[in-house]
Formats: C-alpha cells, sequence, structure tokens
C-alpha cells in the first residue's frame, strides 16, 4: 500500500514496462521457445504439471518439478510461495519456512506468504524469535522493507529520470518555485531509494533456516568440536560467517555455533 | 467611705485577693502533691460485679491499682474464659489534703463451660515493686441449671445436621440468635472451623419469628456447608456473638409514668445500651472415613446425577452435532469435574468450555457442570455413543454409586460435497451468542497464475531498455546543458559568436558560391574571404582591403606566406570583380573562385590560427 501510494505520488508505476508482471505474457513465450529449443519441458508446462502434483497430494513430484522450473532460471515469488507449500506438506518444514521467506523478498507485501509463512513457524519446535528488523526501523524505512529489489530498481529508474526532466525544463525555467521543489523531492526520492537498493544488494542480513531434524550447533567448524547447542527444523538464524562447508549462525540471545552448510536453508 | 472589713482586720478586696493567692498556689502546688500521694501509696485490687453466674451470661471485672502503674496488669490465667478488654480509667482523690490517685482497667469474662473456677492474683509493678491481688473462685452453672433458663431474653444455639458425618461429607452448620429484647448492632465475632474444614456459606443471614415453649423469639440464622476433610473426632469451636442490648433503666416506684416517658420510648432513649457477648456450646463430631474408592472416584461426597443429549441424530459426514453432559446435584460440587468421555474413533473431537452453576441460596449447597463436545462423524453409517459412567459416594447408603448415561444412536449420511466443517453450537449461557471458535487451521492454497513463469528480474531486451533509460537521460541533461550554456555565452558575446562560426559560415557559404570567372563569382567569392577573416579576428571583414586582410592575418599569427596568398587572392577577385581580367590572370580564377579553392584557402588560414592561440 506504501508502495502504491509511493507510485502514485510520482504517477509513473503504470507506463514503466514489465511493471506489471502478471500480465507480462511475452516473457512466457521467450522462456517457450528457449526450452523447445533444448527440447526440455517449457517452465509453463512445469508449472501447470507441478500445481496438478500438488493438488493430486503428489507433493514430492510437486516439489521436483517447482525446483526444475528453478533450476531453469525462472525465479519470482510466487514459484518460491508454491514450493513452500509443496515442502510444508511434504514435512519438510525448513524447506518451506525458507522458500516462504525467498518468496517475501520479491513479493514483500504478499499476505498470503506472510500467513502461510505464520503457519510453519508455529510448528517450528524451538522458542526462538525469527529475526526480524526492529519495528521502528520498519516504519521509518517503509519503502525498504515493502518494496522487493526489482521494484526499488524500476522506482530508482522512473524517478531518477523524472529529475532529470525536471532538471532540463529548469534551464529553461529557472524562476519556477514548482519545479525547483520538485526536483529536490525527486532528488531526495532517489537518494532514498537508490540507497535501499543499495542495502538490499550489499548489506541484506542473510538468514538460514534449520533444515533437519535437529542439528548440533558446534563451538568452531569441525565435526569434532564441541557441541554448544541443539537446533531443530523450521529455527530461523541469523549468518554472521559463511565458509565452504560451515555456516557460522547467531541466535537473537548472541549464541553463536557452527554447522554444516547441508543442514541450513540459506535465504540470500 | 470606710470599706467593709473581714477576717483578721484586713478589709475585703484585701482578704478576696489573699484568698487568690492561696487558690493560685494550691493549684500550682497540686501536681506536685498528687505525684508525691500516688508515689506514697501502692496496691493492686480485683472485683467483679458477682461470682455466680450462669453459662451465656458474663461477669464485669476490674483491676484498681493504686498509683501509677508502670504497665497494665497481668491477669491470671482464665483458660475457662474469654477476656475481653473493656478500658481503663483514671481518677484523683484529695482526702485529708493527702492527695492520691488510681488507675482501673475493665474486663469482662465470658465463661466457656460449667464448674467451680479459681481466678489466681493480678500482678502489676508500681515504681519498680510488683504487687498482687487476692485471688478468687467463680461458679459457672450450666444453662439448663437455670431455672428461669427459658427466660433468657438472648441467647445463641448452634447445631450440624449430623455429628457421624463421612469424610466429605456436605454438613450443615446452622448457627441461631433468639432474641425477645430490642437489640442494636451485633456482630459474629468468630466462627472459625479450622483448617480441616472446607465452608461455604449458604445465603444471608434469614430471620424470622419462633416460639419456643409458649414464649415467641425473634431469631437471625446463619447457615454453613461444611466438608469435613479428615476422619476421626472434629471438635467444632465456639461461635461469638457481640451484641448491643438495650437494658430497661430502675424505675423509682413512687413516680408516676408521664407522657414523656412514652415519647421517650418511642424514640428509642427508654433505656441505656450495653455490650453483651454470646457463645454457644462446643460441638463434637465423629468422622467415619471412606471405603476403598473404586475406579473412576473423583472425591464426589453427596447425591449426583449425570444425564447426556445430542443436538441432532441425523447428520452428515463433517457436519457437527453437539454432545452435551450434565453433571450435578448436592454435596461436594467444587469437586465436579468431567466425567470420563468414551473413545469414539469414528469422530473427530472438539472439546467447549464447560459451565458451572453452583446454587449456594438453597438448604444444602448444590450445583450442576454442563460438558460439551462438538463431535464431527468421519464415516457413513449408524454409530453410537456408549453411556458415560459418574462415580460418587452416598452418605445416605454409606457406599460407592454409579449413575450412567444412556447410550445414544445417531445415524450419519454421506457428505454431499466435500468435507465441511462447522463451528460449534455451544452457546454461552449468559449472553445467548454462539462462541466462534477456530476448530482448525491450514496453509492457504497455491498459486496458478501465469505469474509464477515469469522471472521477477528483468531479462534479456528488457533488462537493456530499462539500463538505457536508467543510464540516458543523465546524458540528455548534459548535453543540454552544454548547448545551453554556450548559447548563453554567444547571446552574452556577439564577438566569440562570429569567431567561433566563421569558419562553419564560411564553409557553408563557399559550397554555395557559383564557380566561374564571371564578375559575380569573383564578388561572392571575396565576400566570403573577407566576412571569414573579418569575423575571425574580430574585424569588419567587408571593409577590410586586400592589404589590410594580409596585415591583420599576419598579426594574428597566420603564416606570411597564407597571408600573402590570401592577399593576391583577394587582389585577383577584387580586379575580376570589376572586369579586369588579365589583371586577374584569366586561367587561375575559375579555380580560386570553385568550392574547393576557397575551402582550401580558408581552412588553412583556420587552422593557422588555431595553432597559434592553441
Amino acid at each position: 500500500m506504501r508502495s502504491l501510494a509511493l507510485f502514485v505520488v510520482f504517477g509513473v508505476a503504470p507506463a514503466v514496462p514489465g511493471f506489471a508482471q502478471d500480465e507480462d505474457l511475452p516473457v512466457v513465450t521467450e522462456a517457450r521457445s528457449a526450452a523447445e529449443a533444448e527440447g526440455a519441458p517449457e517452465p509453463a508446462e512445469l508449472w501447470v504439471n507441478g500445481n496438478a502434483a500438488y493438488e493430486a497430494g503428489d507433493f514430492a513430484q510437486a516439489v521436483a518439478l517447482y525446483r526444475e522450473m528453478r533450476e531453469m532460471g525462472v525465479d519470482n515469488g510466487h514459484l518460491h510461495y508454491n514450493l513452500g507449500n509443496a515442502y510444508l506438506r511434504a514435512g519438510e518444514l525448513g524447506r518451506a519456512i525458507a522458500s516462504y521467506r525467498r518468496s517475501l523478498r520479491l513479493l514483500p507485501r504478499d499476505e498470503d506468504a506472510l500467513a502461510n509463512l505464520a503457519f510453519a513457524r508455529r510448528s517450528a519446535r524451538d522458542e526462538i524469535a525469527p529475526p526480524e528488523p526492529p519495528v521502528l526501523l520498519r516504519t521509518l524505512l517503509f519503502w525498504h522493507y515493502s518494496l522487493a529489489p526489482v521494484e526499488l530498481l524500476r522506482s530508482v529508474v522512473v524517478i531518477g529520470a523524472a529529475f532529470w526532466i525536471v532538471l532540463a525544463v529548469r534551464l529553461y525555467r529557472r524562476a519556477s518555485e514548482v519545479l525547483r521543489w520538485s526536483s529536490v523531492c525527486l532528488l531526495l526520492g532517489v537518494l532514498a531509494l537508490g540507497g535501499s537498493l543499495v542495502a538490499h544488494a550489499a548489506f541484506a542480513p542473510s538468514i538460514a533456516v534449520v533444515l533437519p531434524q535437529e542439528i548440533d550447533l558446534h563451538a568452531a567448524a569441525g565435526e569434532g568440536s564441541v557441541v554448544r547447542f541443539r537446533l531443530h527444523a523450521g529455527t530461523e538464524v541469523r549468518i554472521v560467517e559463511q565458509r565452504p562447508e560451515w555456516v557460522r549462525i547467531e541466535l537473537p540471545d548472541g549464541q553463536r555455533g557452527w554447522s554444516k552448510r547441508e543442514y541450513l536453508g540459506i535465504v540470500d | 467611705m470606710n470599706s467593709p472589713r473581714g477576717h483578721f482586720g484586713l478589709s475585703r478586696p484585701a482578704v478576696a485577693r489573699g484568698w487568690s493567692a492561696v487558690l493560685c498556689c494550691a493549684v500550682a502546688v497540686l501536681p506536685w502533691v498528687t505525684a508525691a500521694g500516688a508515689q506514697s501509696d501502692g496496691g493492686i485490687q480485683v472485683t467483679v460485679d458477682r461470682n455466680q453466674v450462669a453459662l451465656g451470661n458474663q461477669i464485669y471485672m476490674t483491676v484498681r491499682i493504686d498509683g501509677s502503674p508502670d504497665e497494665p496488669p497481668r491477669l491470671p490465667e482464665l483458660p475457662d474464659f474469654r477476656v475481653v478488654s473493656r478500658g481503663q480509667h483514671r481518677s484523683t482523690q484529695i482526702d485529708n489534703f493527702r492527695v492520691s490517685n488510681s488507675t482501673s482497667y475493665n474486663y469482662l469474662l465470658i465463661p466457656t463451660r460449667a464448674g467451680t473456677f479459681d481466678v489466681g492474683a493480678a500482678t502489676a509493678v508500681i515504681d519498680g515493686v510488683e504487687v498482687k491481688s487476692q485471688p478468687f473462685t467463680i461458679q459457672v452453672a450450666a444453662a439448663e441449671d437455670q431455672g428461669d433458663e427459658r427466660d433468657r431474653d438472648l441467647f445463641v444455639t448452634a447445631s450440624v445436621s449430623t455429628d457421624q458425618p463421612w469424610q466429605g461429607q456436605q454438613v450443615i452448620y446452622t448457627w441461631r440468635f433468639y432474641s425477645r429484647v430490642p437489640v442494636g448492632q451485633g456482630s459474629i465475632e468468630s466462627m472459625d472451623f479450622g483448617n480441616d474444614v472446607v465452608v461455604e456459606d449458604l445465603g444471608e443471614v434469614r430471620q424470622f419469628q419462633a416460639t419456643m415453649e409458649g414464649v415467641q423469639y425473634s431469631v437471625n440464622e446463619v447457615r454453613k456447608a461444611l466438608f469435613l476433610q479428615r476422619s476421626g473426632e472434629l471438635v467444632l469451636p465456639q461461635t461469638q456473638l457481640r451484641v448491643e442490648v438495650q437494658v430497661e433503666q430502675a424505675r423509682r416506684p413512687t413516680r408516676r409514668r408521664s407522657i414523656f416517658d412514652d415519647f421517650d420510648d418511642l424514640l428509642g432513649g427508654g433505656g441505656r445500651w450495653a455490650t453483651k457477648y454470646l457463645l454457644t456450646e462446643p460441638l463434637t463430631l465423629d468422622v467415619r472415613a471412606l471405603p476403598p474408592a473404586p475406579d473412576g472416584w473423583n472425591g464426589l461426597v453427596g447425591d449426583f446425577d449425570i444425564r447426556a443429549q445430542l443436538s441432532r441424530r441425523e447428520l452428515q459426514v463433517g457436519q457437527s452435532a453437539t454432545l452435551e453432559v450434565q453433571v450435578g446435584g448436592t454435596g461436594n460440587v467444587q469437586l465436579l469435574s468431567e466425567p470420563g468421555f468414551p473413545e469414539l474413533p469414528a469422530f473427530k473431537i472438539y472439546p467447549d468450555q464447560p459451565d458451572a452453576n453452583i446454587d449456594r441460596s438453597g438448604r444444602r449447597l448444590a450445583g450442576r457442570k454442563v460438558f460439551r463436545r462438538a463431535l464431527v462423524p468421519l464415516v457413513a453409517g449408524p454409530l453410537d455413543i456408549p453411556p458415560i459412567d459418574l462415580v460418587y459416594f452416598d452418605p445416605e447408603l454409606g457406599e460407592y454409586a454409579t449413575r450412567s448415561t444412556g447410550r445414544i444412536d445417531l445415524e450419519v449420511v454421506p457428505a454431499e460435497g466435500e468435507e465441511e466443517l462447522m463451528l460449534t453450537e455451544s452457546l454461552a449461557p449468559t449472553t445467548g451468542k454462539v462462541a466462534v471458535r477456530i476448530l482448525a487451521d491450514d496453509i492457504l492454497p497455491i498459486r496458478r497464475a501465469a505469474a509464477g513463469i515469469v522471472s521477477a528480474a528483468p531479462q534479456g531486451w528488457r533488462l537493456w531498455v530499462w539500463f538505457v533509460f536508467g543510464v540516458l537521460p543523465p546524458f540528455m541533461y548534459l548535453a543540454l546543458l552544454t548547448h545551453h550554456r554556450r548559447e548563453r555565452r554567444y547571446a552574452a558575446d556577439s564577438t566569440l559568436r562570429r569567431r567561433q562560426r566563421a569558419l562553419r559560415d564560411a564553409l557553408s557559404a563557399s559550397r554555395k558560391v557559383r564557380s566561374g570567372v564571371g564578375p559575380g563569382s569573383a564578388a561572392e567569392a571575396s565576400g566570403i574571404v573577407r566576412r571569414y577573416v573579418g569575423d575571425k579576428l574580430g574585424l569588419e571583414g567587408s571593409a577590410l582591403t586586400p592589404s589590410e586582410a594580409e596585415t591583420a592575418l599576419v598579426q594574428a599569427g597566420v603564416d606570411g606566406a597564407v597571408a600573402a596568398r590570401c592577399r593576391t587572392q583577394l587582389e585577383r577577385l577584387e580586379a575580376a570583380q570589376y572586369g579586369l581580367a588579365a589583371v586577374a590572370g584569366g586561367g587561375g580564377l575559375a579555380a580560386e573562385t570553385s568550392t574547393e579553392g576557397l575551402s582550401d584557402l580558408i581552412r588553412t588560414i583556420d587552422r593557422q590560427i588555431r595553432g597559434r592561440r592553441s
């Protein structure tokens, strides 16, 4: 809603090509053509078959088809959402939560994904609050937490173009106060959205979700190290360090431990 | 006039002044005399208003200490009396110029049993010296021994419904206060039954009239339900009532009753008020232990029953019906708990909050609890709900009893559509509103829209569109800015504008010149060269002679040969312009007026000037 208000203020969202994904059928055609050229099933076919498998209760098959779409390069919030549902039905709580989180990174305002994530979290065994930014921060930087990175990128481009246009008009109408303040507002908008985009790209916290029913968290990166504590499937933790085979995580109370990478679903 | 004389020959005013002085001195000295007198006397004396009394009456006891005691007196042990302090007062006497004071401590003794009791010595400490009173004896007669027992104005009684109850059985304790004289405020000061008894009040204080052997009394009754928690002998202690009683004043027999006495009675002033304490007899109960309990007994003792009903007997698979089980009766209803529901594998079962209702207003403690279950059949066909048992101990029979509900049959037909869970039909007893409960929760369904096969990030040519759309505007703005600034500079400096555009204008004009040897072509070519030189050097080009042009070019840094070539060409063009073809040299003129010839000369000069400036 906030982003919608943001777009209404600047009045540019409908004019941006590719902004409305649901009606973006030409991309579907391209994907289909590429798949046909290689003789592989096309994404649309995988999508339909995955949904059918899910409806038929064959959740393992649904997971396989959705994952095949991912390997073909299809990456969107709806796919992660369906994948999360299939994982949850298949009993893989950790992977389901990781998929819902990935879905929310691409569709941060998706109420269905939020509801299903909350449902899945209720099944988690550990009483550990998932890593979330403070409410004050989410309120002050609402655009950062309510716009997906691609939406931020498009907003920066559109608002940036509007900013340059207003600057150009000002060359010939320097006395206009409206143009002056418009350029200031647009510049602030570009800086805010651009900063948020940079933060998403460079400083977004990596979250990990425990995948097996129970894992050991070691004091050091090694099987022989002391087991400091144990976590259970579906627990979300913050990643503080990554190595090729080991990942160091941190709990909300500051406790840290090392886990093998294969035991964690990492939400980048 | 002489003043009157008094005693000792003094005048009356003088006598008055003398007595005043004595009086003042007496008042001033009095406290010291009093203190001295108090120090000189010392003693303790215990008195009672009577030493023979019946149970239910009380004795006023006064402890009088002469002098100033250091602390209140210590009373002797009085285990057979309840002792109530009634305050103290000090008094001062002057007798034969001896001043003495005393302190009186008043007590009320309420006998708790009949008998003859020795009251020991009370002690007090006066100026560090311990003094003791004389012991005495009090005789307490039982109430029934008094001939006028039924003539008593006030008395209290206590009784129980049974003196041989079972452990956990409800025992009704009834306390009554009988009075036939006006009484004021009263309060029960102790009705404590100890930790082995659970007490439940049964309603408010009841008031009624009762006649005992022809005498009518006003009765206040308090009822309590007692639940005895252990077996064996249990003594319910005495209950003490404190009440204000109006005592009729003794009248002088000789005085006739006047009309004002009637008004006095009407307004309540016909007597004085006195505080009276009344005690009940202690009650001893023989509590019987319960026999070994069967399975399923959860502590209920009394008379109970159980009933069950189902809200609907015919329903579809997936629809819900409410099973309502009522458990109630008289006895220790606080322990009413959920009976053991049978296993119902053919149903989904959703429990509801029970409703409890305990009635404390009757003569016994009674209550009822309603337990509800929403039952959703999972299969079609004839189903039944087996009987539900309730086990309790019946004190009348002295054994455990079991009550059961009947078997409930219901018919379940297949569902018409998919399973549809319905909300429970339980109704809150007070509001009549349906209590909405979340029976189950599930995830939201999957997505089917084509958006699921489109990557969120732009790809292919769309990525390039976005890239260009993002990068192009700043470059376009910079280009526009540069153009705008140049235009502004040109507008502010016309010489600069001419110099910057000299080459372009000259080349443009040279492309339009008509090549040839005629005067027209020569004039055009001459004008183009001179305008170029003028624009480039900031001069008026059309007025330049060939020599002036050469000089100006040399001054601008142009090589002398090039400047001379320019001068020579201008001279030849001028000659041709004015018909002196021979002077102009004929054959080469066509080439010099051609576009290429002019362009070559102008470019050569321009390079020289720019090279010099750079």
